[in-house]
């Protein structure tokens, strides 16, 4: 049973602030995923929860009691590291059996513990091989085992990018391994982790919190992140995005029924609706397009705001010439490239938008129907549900360069 | 050709073939490129290597050798003294030892805290603590002891075998520190954190965790530092009153030409210095250090972060109390006596002799960086890059053999080979001093540039030969380069060795004096004031030495 929460946690080495002014809170039994790209702070992060560092500023409460000035050992938790930092000079078992050791706990009963453990994780027979002789995968569930075992009645355990020396076979396997002892009925762990990969943090989390300078941008469920971004570094840090820039024409908003969409009987669409609301947005068509926006987030678009709409480049779709029903959110243009990416095709599509030439991402699964129709050179529409749409005011150019990367 | 076509073809177009071509430089780099040039500089630089250090010790044993009945009748059945020599040669043996271990265990005692301060703590003035108690390496021996003499002089402490313990541990000290330092460095803190968070309290890291991935660089400061100390005359002379260590003893029999008892002596420091050589090379790898058995009560307990702050302070007191302070407190007492009158206004003119030291010194260590840098940049190629497998390995352990021999056995079994009763082709004087000093610091120089070659990174220079320059363009533009640092810190390493020698200089040096020795004669005749100016002259010197080193590294970083 554990609840961790960070109030206005700030760390900063000599000018460069690593962490600044981070509050966060992680439920009972919860796996949380911290994310966010190199050199965010998540490190410094997970070290100030363990109790490795100490914060410049702010309070560290284990449920709600203030653990900020125990040191690492008496917060009692499983922390596994990056490269995994088994004691190279100790074998298996001595590792595993470190700190049971360290805490002259019953030895005969650490024993059988780690036999215990070792029977768990298929390496049983190999007890006296050291960690240099191991394999990747092997390396790391001996040191998930050492982390394990130092748990008492503070069940959490930290993972600081467990998965990133690894190959990508081998991490699919892990990362579900490790989701079903988070949540398997004998540890019921509170469990932290950070990486840089949506991916991973998609597939593990309960809910994600995302990272970047320093800051907490988001932190939601990994739906929420993926639908709802806060921003744009949020909606481009999860997938390959598309954007265009609009004007909010919300006085025009009238024909849109919600509830009336949520009867379709999709119920995806419907879990959306209850949450946002659709915003018409001029792009420089002869249409509006039209695009979702949480209802928490109505307020910060007003009428005749500059806008983003941003599509990821998955929930675009695309159809020879200008077969496409609905008039909405949809755009005439030519493929101009096509690359085959192994589970997916990828589409570069010219548009036409305010006279100015611009391409739009598409990523579509790889059927054969694909591979015979859409060829360089077609006319094609490109278009997408205005459920998938995402709005934000526009944050103007510079950030959007530096978001995206762009020269 | 294309140029012929071009014409014949009747276009107007005119090739300056020099100008296509490779300019001068590259050319003759290409030349010198063929394989044949590179076999024979390497062959050349391995006789030199065999001839500066291999041979005169393999001389010293064979003389010894074929010198058995001259060294019985002079060590063990002198017709006068008997066997007296002997148990003189005996003593100085044991007294060396003895105090070399002694300071090297009191080092390790404060080593150990203070490298850890100054690797895992931040705090304010750390780089200057840092570079204090890195100095004392750079200064002649002779001014440091000479400085310790001073300071223990305030408390009572007689010259004799307390003095000499307490001058080598000063001078030792930095050794130790230094290579702990380097594995403190790059031993990663992750393990320590690891341990942290499984619970370990902070003397159960230190000894479970940190202390078995410094194991090599104690074990190898160690043993540097105990060679230093077993081989160090300059200060041992200022420092040693009626005691006699088995240098001194060399220098004296060098001194009274009594040579089959020194080559006796110098052959037993140099058996032993290379058996403690070759079983440190050994045990590195076989020694354990207990990992396995906990007391977490006990370590817990004394982990406290009071007794930490406890040793920590203790530490510090001792390390400014003994190694700081005495290291330079000859600076305060530079205007104590009568300086001008006895250095400028003297009837034996000290000052030309100081003046003519100096500029010898400077000479000697100039020379012999030049000398060890021809040399020694394609010895640690060969030794990083050439695949001669044994032959390297070999190599590898004969290069630390004048680092481990005291060098006034070193500068002995040299004057021995060379001069007058070997090979004759050196007189004692300048061309002998030099001499010695390039063999005994060859591997100061060696060592730091193997250091960057092998950390190096190999693919450019393989990008480079892609694109077609020759082997030689490759290392002039691409390794040289890379490996600066690594020549800079050998050659200031050098450098300080040789201005800081005194006992293998006092073997082999004819009338010349260089400053550690004019020190050593001038406080054995008493002129503590113009000693005084003289050590504090060097140690400014060598001040400013480590202070350029340091930011030449700072730069690499």
């Amino acid at each position: 049973m554990v609840k961790i929460n960070l109030d206005n946690v700030s760390k900063s080495y000599k000018k460069f602030n690593a962490l600044d002014h981070i509050s966060l809170e992680i439920k009972d039994k919860e796996y949380f995923i911290i994310l966010g790209p190199t050199g965010a702070g998540k490190t410094t992060l997970l070290k100030i929860i363990a109790g490795l560092i100490k914060p410049d500023s702010g309070k560290v409460l284990f449920d709600s009691k203030d653990v900020t000035n125990n040191t690492s050992g008496e917060r009692n938790l499983g922390f596994m590291f990056e490269n995994y930092a088994l004691f190279p000079h100790m074998n298996i078992v001595e590792n595993i059996s470190y700190s049971g050791r360290v805490h002259a706990r019953d030895t005969r009963n650490t024993k059988t513990l780690v036999d215990q453990v070792l029977m768990m994780t298929l390496l049983t027979g190999r007890d006296d091989a050291m960690p240099e002789e191991l394999s990747g995968g092997m390396r790391q569930r001996v040191a998930l085992c050492r982390a394990l075992l130092n748990l008492e009645q503070t069940k959490l355990l930290i993972l600081d990018e467990p998965l990133k020396a690894l190959d990508a076979g081998l991490r699919m396997s892990l990362r579900r391994e490790l989701l079903l002892m988070a949540k398997s009925k004998e540890l019921e762990l509170t469990v932290v982790h950070v990486t840089n990969e949506q991916e991973e943090a998609m597939m593990v989390a309960d809910r994600i919190a995302i990272i970047n300078q320093g800051k907490v941008i988001q932190v939601g469920t990994p739906n929420e992140v993926y639908y709802h971004p806060k921003n744009l570094f949020v909606a481009n840090f999860m997938s390959e995005i598309n954007y265009f820039d609009g004007i909010c024409k919300k006085e025009e908003i009238p024909t849109w029924d919600i509830l009336k969409e949520s009867k379709r009987g999709d119920k995806f669409y419907a879990e959306i609706h209850k949450v946002s609301i659709p915003i018409p947005v001029d792009i420089g068509m002869e249409n509006l397009f039209a695009a979702y926006i949480p209802k928490d987030r109505i307020g910060e678009i007003q009428n005749g705001d500059k806008v983003l709409l941003v599509i990821r480049s998955n929930h675009m779709k695309i159809r020879l010439g200008n077969r496409v029903q609905q008039k909405r959110n949809a755009i005439l243009g030519k493929i101009h490239r096509r690359k085959f990416m192994g589970v997916f095709y990828r589409f570069e599509v010219k548009l036409n938008v305010k006279n100015q030439e611009k391409i739009i991402i598409v990523t579509i699964p790889a059927t054969s129907e694909i591979h015979h129709t859409f060829l360089e050179n077609l006319e094609v529409t490109v278009y997408f549900p205005k459920e998938l749409g995402i709005l934000f005011k526009h944050p103007g150019e510079n950030v959007i360069k530096e978001v995206l990367k762009l020269e | 050709m294309i140029g012929e076509t071009l014409k014949r073809k009747n276009l107007n177009v005119e090739i300056k073939w020099e100008e296509i071509q490779l300019p001068l430089s590259l050319k003759i780099e290409k030349f010198f490129s063929k394989p044949i040039y590179r076999k024979s500089l390497d062959s050349i630089t391995i006789v030199f290597f065999v001839l500066v250090i291999i041979g005169p010790i393999i001389n010293i044993f064979s003389t010894i050798f074929l010198n058995i009945p001259s060294i019985s009748e002079d060590v063990f059945n002198d017709d006068l003294i008997g066997n007296l020599q002997w148990l003189n040669i005996l003593n100085s043996l044991g007294v060396s030892f003895s105090i070399a271990a002694i300071a090297v265990a009191v080092d390790l005692v404060i080593a150990f805290p203070i490298s850890i301060i100054l690797t895992r703590y931040n705090f304010r003035g750390k780089k200057i603590l840092d570079a204090l108690v890195d100095l004392p390496m750079a200064v002649p021996t002779s001014a440091l002891g000479f400085s310790v003499l001073l300071y223990w002089g305030i408390f009572g402490v007689e010259p004799g075998y307390t003095l000499i313990i307490l001058g080598h541990i000063v001078f030792t000290f930095p050794y130790i520190v230094r290579n702990m330092k380097i594995v403190l460095e790059k031993a990663d803190v992750l393990y320590e954190d690891a341990a942290r968070t499984l619970g370990a309290p902070g003397i159960t890291i230190f000894r479970t965790i940190t202390l078995p991935m410094m194991k090599e660089g104690v074990i190898a400061g160690a043993i540097l530092a105990f060679t230093r100390s077993l081989g160090e005359t300059g200060a041992t002379i200022i420092m040693a009153g009626l005691v006699e260590t088995a240098p001194i003893l060399i220098v004296g029999f060098r001194r009274q030409l009594e040579l089959p008892s020194a080559s006796f002596l110098a052959g037993i420091l140099i058996s032993i210095s290379l058996i403690l050589l070759f079983s440190m090379k050994f045990f590195t790898r076989k020694v354990g250090f207990p990992v396995k058995r906990v007391w977490p009560n006990i370590e817990r307990f004394f982990s406290h972060k009071y007794f930490r702050y406890f040793r920590d302070a203790l530490m510090m007191i001792i390390l400014i109390s003994i190694f700081l302070i005495p290291s330079f407190f000859i600076l305060s007492q530079i205007f104590e006596g009568d300086l001008i009158g006895e250095l400028f206004l003297g009837q034996d003119y000290k000052w030309v002799y100081l003046y003519a030291s100096f500029l010898s010194s400077i000479e000697i260590g100039a020379l012999a960086v030049a000398i060890n840098l021809i040399f020694g940049l394609p010895f640690a190629f060969i030794i990083t890059k050439r695949k001669w497998g044994k032959v390297i390995t070999f190599l590898d352990t004969m290069l630390d053999i004048p680092i481990a021999i005291p060098s006034a056995a070193l500068g002995f079994a040299i004057f021995l080979f060379w001069g007058p009763a070997g090979l004759g082709l050196f007189q004692p004087g300048f061309f002998m001093i030099l001499f010695v000093h390039v063999s005994f610091s060859f591997p100061y120089m060696v060592r730091p540039i193997i250091g960057v070659l092998e950390s190096a990174n190999i693919g450019v220079e393989e990008a480079a030969r892609t694109l077609g320059a020759s082997n030689l363009t490759v290392f002039r533009k691409i390794t040289l380069p890379n490996i600066k640092q690594g020549i800079i810190t050998g050659s200031i390493m050098v450098f300080t060795r040789s201005l800081g020698e005194t006992g293998a200089t006092i073997v082999v040096m004819g009338s010349i004096r260089t400053i550690p020795v004019l020190i050593v004669d001038w406080v054995e005749a008493n002129a503590f004031p113009s000693a005084i100016f003289a050590s504090t002259l060097v140690i400014l010197f060598s001040a400013i030495l480590i202070f350029a080193l340091r930011t030449v590294r700072k730069r690499k970083r």
